[in-house]
């Protein structure tokens, strides 16, 4: 593990060795995703701070009971009798429902159960990013090899991976904060940070392009400069010109 | 970090021997793929590496559920709950006694809405575990079939050589269904394994599959490897409105 710190640190100061570590066939891979989990799993640490407030959240049993107290307070306020009747047979019912989920929880309990679920989402995370980028690497790419890249899929892939290492950064975004005045200013740290690991990642795709395809660094920047685009600008825009002319024709 | 290239690992039969390939194919080592166009009776040595993934996959799936099922609450008793709750209520009795054929209805109603919750929710059940395991092993051994046909065809169209058999071609295919392995991670409570990443991974070693099996040009080969899912949706729609002009056509003849 020392030697996979030691290289996250290479990588964000664009040190060429592990770099070229990844392009490696056999085990460059096999780094690459290590490094990305790891580098996931600590950014996913921030739905770990969740924890309290997940322990607290209310079971199905409170929120069924929460139901019958508000429509009960409703049935106060009316004057029809059978409106009143109706309304306290709905709240009957939900207070039934309440006393039937009460008898009902989880075989490990409540508070082990959510425990062991936040767990597992936690280490979803790195599936989550890796399902986000890889699209995009894919098709990053189709575009490197149309304009002289020279790399294989597995190469291309493994040095893209690395662009993961500022995502740390990111770690406040998957905290769950309430939109409240008190967490603004985690808010605006956090989008903050975020941003700076977006061009810090951009800056590691740029350099991992030019090592994958062979090419100069000036031209895995027209390369992610192209992608960028034809796949944000130019399809949206296709694409809107589309909706309206199917729409302008169903007219 | 001193790092050696990794030898392709043997073709080797089994449960373990072909896990270790899995894992190869997982890692998109290439090279792995090669000593598969070699192999004797290559449809059975294909079928038995898909079934083996698929296999793997279905039981940890069912196995997942049982964990599962320790940190939800037994949804059999919220549903028994609820209805009990409903059923006892004075609203449901009057509605009984109105229209003694609500309680029918209401019971088929209750259930169909828990059984689309279940499925919505995401919980686990005794009959969706029976189902996932058939359904990934038949739909995943479909699916290979199917893609493998398809892909063959539209290699064919591309130049691909005649030499090279579906047979052939289907036993390289099978072990770029490994990252369907993915999906054991959904044992952990909480963990969901998106199946967009499950396709991506695939997309990316069926595309090397497909390299290595008829050796033309990086284009060709991802056309070969995306064709098959245009075809399929043309096919699908073809089939659809097919399906109802042909069903429109009929009932004009008869009415």
């Amino acid at each position: 593990m020392t030697s996979l710190w030691q290289n996250y640190w290479k990588i964000l100061k664009l040190d060429p060795e592990p770099f070229d570590l990844a392009k490696q066939a056999g085990d460059g891979i096999w780094f690459a995703l290590k490094l990305f989990v790891v580098v996931a799993l600590i950014a996913g640490l921030g739905k770990l701070v969740g924890l309290g407030q997940v322990l607290e959240r209310p079971t199905l049993a409170h929120q069924a009971g929460a139901v019958a107290q508000s429509i009960e307070e409703r049935a106060a306020g009316m004057r029809l009798p059978v409106a009143v009747r109706a309304v306290n047979d709905v709240a009957g019912i939900f207070r039934a429902v309440e006393s039937k989920l009460e008898a009902v929880q989880p075989p490990l309990g409540v508070g082990a159960s959510r425990t062991l679920r936040l767990i597992g989402n936690w280490l979803a995370t790195p599936f989550e990013l890796l399902a986000s980028w890889l699209g995009f690497i894919i098709v990053i790419w189709l575009f490197a090899r149309f304009m002289g890249g020279q790399a294989t899929i597995t190469q291309h892939v493994s040095l893209l991976l690395l662009a993961v290492a500022p995502q740390v950064l990111t770690i406040i975004n998957y905290m769950p904060l309430s939109t409240s005045a008190a967490n603004a200013p985690a808010g605006i740290l956090g989008r903050l940070l975020s941003l700076v690991a977006l061009v810090w990642s951009l800056v590691i795709v740029v350099n991992g392009l030019a090592v994958a395809h062979q090419v100069e660094r000036r031209d895995a920047v027209k390369i992610l400069a192209v992608f960028v685009v034809v796949v944000f600008v130019v399809l949206p825009i296709l694409g809107l010109l589309a909706g309206v002319y199917v729409l302008d024709g169903a007219r | 970090m001193t790092v050696t290239a990794t030898e392709p690992t043997p073709v080797t039969g089994g449960f373990s021997g072909t896990l270790r390939l899995a894992r190869q194919a997982l890692l998109l080592q290439q090279d792995v793929y090669e000593p598969l166009l070699e192999v004797p009776r290559p449809f059975r040595r294909g079928f038995a590496i898909i079934s083996v993934i698929m296999l793997a996959v279905s039981l940890a799936y069912a196995v997942g559920i049982v964990i599962n099922l320790m940190t939800m609450p037994r949804v059999d008793l919220v549903q028994q709950g609820i209805y009990e709750a409903i059923t006892g209520s004075a609203w449901y009795a009057g509605q009984v006694t109105l229209r003694p054929a609500f309680a029918g209805f209401f019971d088929f109603m209750y259930g169909l809405t828990w059984q689309i919750l279940r499925i919505v929710g995401g919980y686990p059940s005794w009959l969706g575990a029976v189902y996932a395991f058939f359904s990934v092993v038949v739909l995943g051994i479909l699916n290979w079939l199917g893609y493998g046909v398809l892909s063959h065809m539209v290699a064919r169209w591309l130049g691909g050589s005649r030499d090279i058999s579906k047979s052939r071609y289907l036993a390289v295919l099978s072990l770029s269904y490994a990252p369907t392995l993915l999906l054991i991670a959904n044992i952990v409570p909480g963990l969901t394994v998106p199946a967009s990443l499950i396709g991506l991974w695939t997309l990316i070693s069926n595309y090397q599959a497909i390299s290595v099996t008829f050796k033309l040009s990086w284009v060709r080969s991802v056309l070969i490897t995306v064709l098959p899912y245009v075809l399929a949706v043309i096919f699908f729609y073809i089939a659809i409105y097919g399906g109802i002009y042909l069903g429109l056509f009929v009932y004009g003849l008869i009415s």
